[in-house]
């Protein structure tokens, strides 16, 4: 491995690496900031440009944009309640919980270091083990991955805040709205109406903004007409000093653990394809919460709420390339691109690769460690300037962003339907926000739905319609039975509460 | 009876309703299952039934905490009479505002079509802020006409997105 990593070495010793791995961390930082606009828009637009570079340095402006761009889309989250990417949609929760009590800098400072951590470690990870956890990858068959989604699901009670029950309403509703358009598997349209542009479902983007954007705004605004005195985004205008913004060395040892963690689970979940880094904020961030001393603060602004969300969705960053290298299998529309990038430098993904390229390999490993650290300095000069935001008064701030949600959700599809699934959905969400239901399982349930259902389907069509497939496969049956044995925790754990109250 | 519970009752009330018209109307209706399909499990209606009867079920769960709840929670004291009234006035003045604002930002998206991407956001942009007790008219105008064609120019120029250039400009 040595020896690869010296050929790696060489050829990523260049200006022309360094120069691309910079501007993509820009790109990627600016782009996943932006709400709406998607880490695989990015990559796709610059796609073009790498057609006439040599493959590690056309990889590493690519890589460069992934890894800042799934970082960038926490700094919106953070600020302005808003997912720039949906991967970020976790980080919502305790993120602009802080920002609302004056500690924005600090919330985006922690997501910062969560996101470079757990990407280094996940990289470290994939360049040590890629080969080996090919293996298990391939052991993922679709039994195993409909009871790794089951299980996942069961991260809506940890997010479901005072009420577990408005939780799984919220989730249920997450989960039949993504229901809506073409089915996979016969091609029938479900609950389209005759419109033909809900035939392919709707659009994760202008869901996610109009959840969390659109009713946002209307709160904020109708509060700055109703109470004219409160002029920022932070409530009651809580003046913080400059010493409680900063991360002291022993609340980031608090968080450590939270962090690795996370890279572990996104690591795991990195290597399956199709799930994501939605779920694996989603359930490191579930899991934090169990296992945290302090888990009545998530969801009110916990610094180890935003470290867990952040950890989980950097984590999968490295090993999402590990099928896509090692098996020549795309997880997710990202590696597809990827694949596409590797196949233009006349790479071909798979078991050659690592045995006719090996240099290149190691060239992008290193590219993407030094990537880290890279998007790490850039990072932190973004925060210093992007927490100056939360200063700025609501009606300007929630304007400008509701304007900012229009035309990235209008570029996400180049569908002006898309600009109405937002409003509609903003509605919903308000409507939602009224009720008590809270946002985050909806948004769960939404995303992991698609994946529950075909997982489902597709292990039923194997078994002939047979249910005990599910119990017949040791990683399944581990999976649900994990899952009963936390929902019996999570029912123990509430009637205890209950009781002691 | 406490807000919060009633808006409880309305919820389930809703939630039986949407869970019922699901199973007993669009599902039938929205969802034409193939004849050759054999497996229940397998028929694209399936996922959409269960999920349907989850929310009917969760529904009835929350009427018996809410039942239960009712019963437990003591008789408040009751508001002063003009406590009562500014409370209550308050609080439909923001739901008619919210609503106000959804409405308006219906009629923004419907004038996209229109007038094109970049007229309307200006207008809206301004106006929004302007309403919201934005005074500065220098700082209105700046922000009204540097975001929209900043992000106009952005995306049509380097993300090469073709915005709609409304039916009375197209």
């Amino acid at each position: 491995m040595v020896d690869h990593l010296f050929l790696g070495f060489q050829l990523f010793f260049q200006w022309k690496v360094l120069a691309s791995m910079v501007s993509g961390a820009l790109i990627g930082i600016l782009i996943g900031g932006l709400p709406g606009m998607t880490v695989v828009m990015a990559i796709t637009l610059a796609l073009p440009f790498t057609f006439y570079m040599e493959p590690v340095v056309a990889i590493s402006l690519l890589l460069g944009i992934y890894k800042a761009g799934v970082y960038g889309g926490s700094i919106s989250a953070v600020l302005i309640g808003t997912p720039g990417t949906p991967a970020s949609a976790a980080t919502i929760i305790d993120g602009y919980a802080m920002t609302r009590k004056g500690l924005a800098k600090k919330a985006l400072s922690m997501s910062l270091y969560a996101s470079i951590i757990s990407d280094l470690i996940s990289d470290i990870i994939t360049v040590v083990a890629a080969i080996q956890i090919a293996h298990l990858a391939l052991m993922i068959g679709p039994v195993e991955f409909f009871s790794i989604i089951v299980f996942s699901l069961t991260i809506i009670a940890a997010v479901s805040g005072d009420s577990l029950v408005k939780g799984l309403i919220s989730g249920t509703f997450g989960l039949l709205l993504a229901t809506v358009g073409m089915d996979s598997l016969y091609g029938v349209t479900r609950f389209t109406f005759g419109n033909i542009d809900l035939t392919g479902g709707l659009n994760i983007i202008p869901v996610l903004i109009g959840l969390f954007a659109i009713p946002e705004m209307i709160k904020q605004l109708k509060e700055r007409k109703l109470h004219p005195e409160k002029k920022t985004i932070i409530d009651s205008d809580i003046m913080v000093s400059t010493q409680e913004n900063r991360i002291t060395w022993k609340e980031f040892k608090g968080v450590f653990r939270t962090i690795l963690r996370g890279s572990v689970i996104g690591s795991l979940i990195g290597i399956i394809p199709g799930v994501g880094a939605a779920p694996a904020a989603f359930i490191n961030y579930g899991r934090s919460k169990k296992l945290s001393k302090h888990p009545e603060e998530y969801g009110k602004g916990s610094l180890e709420g935003v470290a867990a969300a952040e950890s989980g969705n950097n984590g999968v960053c490295g090993p999402t390339l590990i099928p896509l290298l090692t098996l020549g299998i795309p997880g997710d529309k990202t590696t597809a691109v990827l694949l596409g990038a590797f196949v233009i430098q006349g790479l071909t993904p798979g078991p050659l690769l690592f045995q006719k390229h090996i240099d290149v390999i190691y060239g992008i490993f290193i590219a993407m460690i030094v990537i880290n650290i890279l998007v790490l300095g850039i990072g932190k000069i973004a925060v210093k300037w992007a927490a100056l935001i939360s200063r700025v008064p609501k009606e300007i701030m929630f304007s400008v962003v509701f304007i900012l949600c229009v035309f990235g959700c209008y570029a996400s599809g180049n569908l002006l339907f898309d600009v109405w699934v937002m409003i509609f959905v903003g509605g919903f969400g308000y409507l939602m926000l009224m009720f008590g239901l809270p946002q985050a399982p909806f948004v769960i349930a939404f995303i992991l739905s698609p994946l529950f259902e075909n997982g489902l389907r597709r292990s039923l069509i194997m078994s002939g319609g047979d249910l005990s497939i599910f119990f017949k496969q040791p990683i399944a049956l581990s999976f649900l039975l994990l899952t009963v044995f936390t929902i019996v925790f999570i029912a123990w754990g509430k009637r205890k509460k209950q009781a002691s109250s | 009876m406490n807000k919060e519970i009633k808006l409880d009752i309305v919820l389930v009330v809703a939630l039986i309703a949407i869970s019922v018209a699901l199973l007993g109307f669009l599902i039938p209706h929205q969802i034409n299952v193939p004849g050759y399909i054999k497996s229940k499990y397998l028929s694209p209606a399936f996922i959409p039934q269960l999920f349907s009867i989850c929310l009917g079920g969760i529904a009835l769960i929350l009427l018996a905490q809410t039942v239960a709840r009712l019963k437990k929670t003591p008789a408040k004291r009751a508001l002063q009479s003009d406590e009562k009234l500014t409370h209550v006035s308050t609080a439909k003045k923001g739901q008619i505002l919210a609503f106000l604002l959804w409405g308006s930002c219906c009629l923004f998206v419907l004038s996209l079509e229109f007038f094109g991407m970049l007229i309307p956001s200006i207008l809206f942009l301004g106006a929004l802020m302007f309403y919201f007790g934005q005074k500065r008219w220098f700082l209105i105008i700046i922000i009204m006409i540097l975001v929209p064609l900043f992000l106009y120019l952005f995306l049509h120029g380097i993300a090469n997105v073709q915005f709609p250039t409304g039916i009375l400009f197209g």
